[in-house]
């Protein structure tokens, strides 16, 4: 087995400035626990405020410095988003201690290309949500967490380097040593090499069987018993944003966050989803309540990918308005659907590039990027123009000419029914206007810049009697002093006032 | 002493001469206009500007044989802001297949702008008609365009107004367009990687596809005006589409 540790020394104070990107570091911010000052920004410290210090001092040495009292459930929810989190590793994550992480990877070595690409991936993920970390890579649960809490990314392959490894572990990050650690320094031992040397039986006796089985732990020797975390049900997750965001734009870096681990917990549940609701939550004025300003992220294809979703909620941000100022970030999924993983092929691929596809080759090999770079673009077309201005058009079998074509919401090719459209006896144009133009009438003839010339017709369209659109109209092609042909019509003198349409261009 | 025609780069012609081959390009359906054009048709990872004097004199059927070709190969076509609505009787008549018609309606002028530059760089279709705002396009926007479409591997074409034939362009293919009678076109190169072209071509324009040939229609102007009243023998309808109004009759078509 190997394990992996994540240890979050700040996870309170990472928590807080989370939504507001990496320059939040530059503030002067302290968490504090009554008088003691117990984690800073860099901003603070660049000032030279410390942990540890007392709050007056650190406010003689920093004016501006905002001091936050700490709590204790912002660490333990953190704690609990960041377990949400790697699920998407392995399906065994378990909370270790106040600030420490354990999760068994090593079944998931082989799946993400063994244990550095694995602890890359995962650095990289928690530094993009803006999460101080230490790492480590161990065959015990309890040797990752005690590396990760004493190094940094510290990897440890195989069993029998273990006592090696932790040899010079210095006692006082071991939990049961804690309240021995003068004791065990009289005797000689300040790192876990040298309480080794000890006799066995003599340390139980003395420091309690406790130490003896955290040893026993770390190297090894004795399994441990670890209660594992469930993936949430339903994703709903939330950020509170440090001050009150009032432009849209900036939303868009704790947006960015909740879809990094909406996307883990997709991957994590084998899910996919083609719907995700983003909520700017406000504070409302005087007690007032204002509802919260929806920002839904809609994709053509059930999809877990952040990239295309960022995309999305980028161009949706832009065309958003806040009423008022956002305190918090709230987005959650209800609608998934299962999407299992894509195999990896046996053999390495060649890699081929996309625009080097001929039109030959679209049909064949190429079908498959074209298609994905096609519903990307769908995506953010449809995102910032609206969903319904996308269209497909469809003939529908019906005489009037202004329901013969069907404009939809834009669906892709399937194998559908086509309904032939009714023959005509003369061409049709190739654009409708949405309205007819009423046109005026000089000497007897219809004109709309110049007289028009009747070339063919009439065709009567008389239909529609039963819906109350009565149709009683005489079509005819016309050519403009342009040359250009048009289709007009004159509706029936029965039908009250008759008088001349342009409904078409030939284009 | 002249420089031998050897040692010159592949990408030096001279000015009488097309552009060097490699341009890749999908047939217009039109012979006469192929030879024209560098590569042999409609080029790929260009724009195309086609101006045309105004809308409808039959900037559309001339694309119609590329349309239909894109689309029986099941490649997708763009119509991004077109000025009225297609009527897709009309189109299927043509054999287009409507499944690999997108349709992108922008009635904003800055939307439309980015939505064909979102289109481009996805470079996923088999043909882009965009329709420009003539009153918010800039030669810039132009260039950003020619950039942008560099990946493409299909033809786009870019319709402008009358008054874009005078501003500076970075689009490659220019097509100035002007309408004839008798169901022609005429087609002016304005600019193209090759030589000048001094006259323009006549083309015929697809006719579109009906039960009733047009030799059977009358000469322009012949044929004659309804009558005011309601009589129904000034003039014979052509043709009849009633609705059904009784059990024994089902919708007719008298030619």
């Amino acid at each position: 087995m190997q394990w992996a540790a994540v240890h979050g020394p700040r996870l309170a104070l990472d928590r807080l400035l989370q939504g507001l990107g990496p320059e939040a570091e530059d503030l002067r911010i302290a968490l504090c626990d009554g008088q003691q000052i117990l984690l800073c920004t860099r901003g603070a410290q660049a000032a030279g405020v410390q942990a540890g210090q007392r709050r007056a001092s650190a406010l003689t040495l920093a004016h501006d410095l905002q001091l936050i009292e700490h709590d204790p459930l912002q660490t333990q929810q953190a704690l609990h988003d960041l377990g949400q989190w790697l699920l998407q590793f392995s399906p065994r994550v378990t909370v270790y201690a106040s600030h420490t992480l354990v999760l068994e990877v090593g079944r998931s070595l082989r799946l993400f290309g063994g244990p550095d690409t694995l602890m890359k991936r995962l650095r990289q993920g928690l530094a993009q949500q803006g999460l101080t970390v230490q790492t480590a890579l161990a065959p015990t649960a309890r040797a990752a967490a005690l590396l990760a809490l004493w190094q940094d990314q510290v990897c440890i392959a195989h069993e029998s380097m273990l006592t090696q490894a932790l040899a010079r572990l210095p006692l006082h990050l071991l939990s049961n040593a804690q309240p021995h650690l003068e004791s065990l320094a009289q005797v000689g031992a300040r790192c876990l090499g040298e309480l080794l040397q000890l006799p066995r039986q003599g340390l139980a006796q003395r420091y309690g069987p406790e130490l003896l089985e955290e040893i026993d732990h770390a190297l090894g020797h004795r399994l441990e018993a670890l209660a594992c975390i469930a993936p949430m049900a339903h994703f709903d997750a939330r950020i509170d944003l440090f001050h009150g965001v009032e432009q849209a734009q900036a939303l868009l870096h704790g947006g960015q966050i909740l879809i990094e681990r909406l996307c883990a917990w997709l991957q994590a549940r084998g899910l996919a989803t083609r719907e995700a609701v983003l909520s700017a939550l406000h504070e409302g004025r005087q007690g007032a309540s204002q509802p919260p300003t929806r920002i839904p992220i809609r994709l053509t294809q059930a999809s877990r990918e952040s990239a295309r979703m960022v995309i999305l909620l980028r161009e949706r941000l832009a065309l958003t308005r806040l009423p008022e100022a956002a305190h918090a970030l709230r987005l959650q999924c209800q609608q998934t659907v299962l999407q299992s993983s894509p195999v990896a092929s046996l053999f390495p691929e060649l890699p081929l590039p996309d625009s080097a596809l001929g039109p030959s080759s679209g049909t064949s090999s190429g079908t498959a990027p074209l298609a994905e770079h096609l519903a990307r673009l769908l995506e953010r077309l449809q995102s910032r123009l609206g969903i319904e201005q996308i269209q497909r058009i469809e003939p529908v079998p019906d005489h009037r000419p202004e329901r013969a074509s069907q404009a939809s919401a834009w669906t892709p090719p399937a194998a559908r029914r086509v309904s032939p459209a009714p023959g005509s006896a003369l061409p049709r144009p190739l654009w409708l206007l949405s309205d007819p133009l009423a046109l005026t009438e000089r000497k007897h003839r219809p004109y709309w810049n110049g007289p028009l010339a009747l070339l063919a017709g009439p065709e009567r369209i008389e239909t529609g009697w039963w819906d109350d659109h009565l149709v009683e109209r005489d079509y005819f092609i016309a050519q403009t002093e342009q040359a250009a042909w048009v289709w007009i019509f004159r509706t029936r003198p029965t039908q009250g006032d008759s008088g001349w349409f342009l409904q078409g261009v030939f284009g | 002493m002249s420089i031998q025609p050897s040692a010159w780069p592949a990408t030096v012609r001279r000015a009488t001469q097309f552009a060097p081959e490699g341009i890749r390009a999908t047939s217009s359906g039109f012979p006469a206009l192929d030879s024209q054009l560098p590569g042999g048709g409609w080029p790929h990872g260009v724009v195309t500007e086609l101006i045309a004097r105004e809308s409808g004199i039959g900037e559309l059927r001339l694309l119609i044989p590329l349309l239909r070709q894109l689309t029986l190969e099941r490649r997708f076509v763009i119509l991004l802001g077109p000025p009225h609505q297609p009527y897709a009787p009309a189109l299927a008549s043509f054999g287009i297949n409507l499944d690999y018609l997108i349709i992108v309606q922008a009635t904003q002028a800055a939307d439309r702008l980015w939505a064909v530059e979102q289109s481009l760089r996805s470079a996923s279709f088999g043909a882009l008609l965009a329709w420009l705002p003539q009153a918010r396009t800039r030669p810039e926007h132009i260039r950003r365009f020619q950039m942008a479409a560099q990946g493409c591997s299909g033809p786009a074409f870019l319709f402008r107004e009358l008054p874009a034939q005078l501003e500076a362009s970075a689009a490659p293919l220019r097509l100035l367009l002007l309408p004839r009678p008798e169901q022609q076109i005429s087609v002016q190169i304005l600019k193209r990687r090759g030589p000048v072209m001094a006259q323009p071509l006549i083309l015929n324009l697809p006719h579109p596809p009906a039960t009733l040939h047009p030799r059977h229609w009358s000469r322009p102007g012949r044929v004659p005006l309804p009558a005011r009243s309601a009589e129904r023998t000034a003039s014979e309808p052509t043709t009849l589409h009633s609705g059904w109004r009784g059990p024994a009759s089902a919708p007719t078509t008298a030619n």
